[in-house]
């Protein structure tokens, strides 16, 4: 009899402990990269990319979880086009010889009550890969009050971290365009 | 001192001018066909103070640095050689296609299809062509300064136009060095133009165009324009004339450069791309 509970004790640890990792994949709708960067001294230039997928899984009672972003490069916005049209060019993004820009998490900790935390990961910008930590906070889970079934269940954050654009080969108007890029991610998650 | 070399007027026009013209008169005291090297001493110097001269990882831009040395080594070799030269022309369009291939390489393979091979197979004959046609100019050294800053010129204000600044730049600087070397033309003597300057400008030209259109918005029409250059840089000049007329003759060379800088401002509306 004691085999068997200690069986079924077995059994349930791993289920419990799977329930908790949760699976999301990002909403392109609402999350989106965003950077500012010095413009010649003289202002502090904003701009974004419109398109980003990926998935991110979380364990609130770990403290722990992964983000694996893809962001298209040649979807940057600055609010002008023939400014864009540059930024996607070799010597910046060179967006079509690199399509894709990735961040792949290697180390998530969320604190105490899992509504802020720190993310360790690699960020890659045309065929470069650095590490990039992102501080997270606000993190907001729930169902979406916008869904007609009220089933929808989504998570949100904000995330901001700092890079230098040299460090990925992005090295064109240096110094004249900052080289410090600050980036801020706005995202929404629904749960698979 | 910071801010003037950070300068983008400075790096593509006044920087690769000036180490031309210093190259030049230096190289010119060690004979041969050495002063043809100053055009791409220019450039290389052009180049370093806008995003350095790293060649990893290697991407389109690093690879156009690496085949430009790889260019010079040839032009070296070239006019070292003393055989036959009939086949040269062929090597040489072989040769630059497939650098212009092999530029394009990782976007050929990943687009995959007709139109994608199409536009390397167009790439490669552009750029064969231009290091072919121009092989001859070798050993004029006036019409073969003209083409380079025809070419140049050309490619760099075309890739300005067509959201590509950092090929403008380096196109330009190109442009800068061989007014330099003209310049010097007018008052130094000197003997050859030489491979040693005819292959690596004819070849970074070449490049900086092909990857303008694949990897920014330059409109392949100009490089049609601009691929005229090398030909017309055969007109016969009058012997004993100054060589300021001659330079004047030659100077009709640069219609073609801004018939594709005119192409490629109508193509495109709206204002120029800002820094």
């Amino acid at each position: 009899m004691r085999k068997l509970h200690l069986a079924l004790i077995l059994m349930c640890v791993p289920s419990v402990s799977f329930a908790a990792q949760e699976h999301f994949t990002i909403d392109p709708l609402h999350t989106f990269p965003n950077f500012t960067v010095n413009h010649l001294g003289f202002s502090t230039m904003h701009g974004r990319f419109d398109k980003t997928k990926g998935t991110i899984t979380m364990d609130k009672d770990a403290k722990t979880g992964s983000v694996d972003v893809v962001i298209d490069a040649s979807s940057i916005s600055t609010g002008f086009n023939k400014r864009d049209d540059d930024l996607l060019a070799p010597g910046f993004l060179d967006a079509v010889e690199f399509p894709d820009i990735t961040y792949k998490s290697t180390k998530v900790s969320l604190n105490d009550d899992a509504s802020s935390g720190t993310v360790k990961g690699n960020l890659t910008i045309k065929g470069v890969t650095k590490p990039v930590t992102l501080a997270i906070d606000r993190i907001h889970c729930g169902i979406n009050p916008m869904d007609p079934k009220k089933q929808q269940y989504r998570c949100g954050f904000n995330a901001t971290g700092k890079i230098m654009r040299s460090d990925f080969n992005v090295k064109a108007g240096l110094p004249l365009i900052g080289d410090e890029l600050d980036l801020s991610f706005e995202v929404e998650a629904i749960r698979d | 001192m910071n801010q003037l070399l950070s300068d983008p007027v400075f790096q593509a026009a006044i920087a690769p001018f000036a180490a031309a013209l210093i190259a030049g008169a230096l190289l010119n005291l060690a004979g041969w066909f050495w002063p043809g090297l100053s055009i791409t001493v220019g450039f290389y110097i052009s180049t370093w103070l806008a995003v350095g001269l790293d060649v990893f990882p290697l991407t389109s831009t690093h690879k156009i640095i690496l085949l430009g040395v790889a260019a010079i080594l040839v032009g070296i070799a070239l006019d070292v050689y003393k055989g036959p030269r009939l086949y040269l022309p062929v090597l040489l369009f072989v040769a630059g296609a497939a650098a212009a291939v092999w530029i394009l390489w990782p976007v050929l393979v990943r687009n995959g299809g007709l139109p994608s091979w199409g536009l390397g197979a167009g790439a490669g004959l552009y750029a064969g062509w231009l290091l072919a046609c121009s092989a001859g100019l070798r050993s004029r050294p006036l019409p073969a300064a003209v083409m380079a800053l025809a070419l140049a010129l050309g490619t760099g204000v075309s890739a300005v136009f067509g959201s590509a600044v950092l090929l403008g730049q380096m196109g330009a600087s190109m442009a800068a060095a061989a007014g330099a070397y003209i310049l010097l033309g007018l008052f130094l003597p000197r003997q050859n133009a030489g491979s040693i300057l005819v292959t690596p400008v004819a070849l970074l030209c070449a490049l900086l165009g092909v990857s303008g259109v694949v990897y920014a918005k330059l409109p392949w029409p100009a490089l049609l324009i601009l691929s005229v250059i090398p030909l017309l840089s055969y007109v016969p000049l009058r012997e004993g004339k100054a060589a300021w007329i001659r330079v004047l003759t030659l100077m009709l060379i640069l219609l073609p450069a801004a018939g594709a800088a005119i192409l490629v401002t109508r193509h495109i509306t709206g204002p120029l791309p800002p820094l």
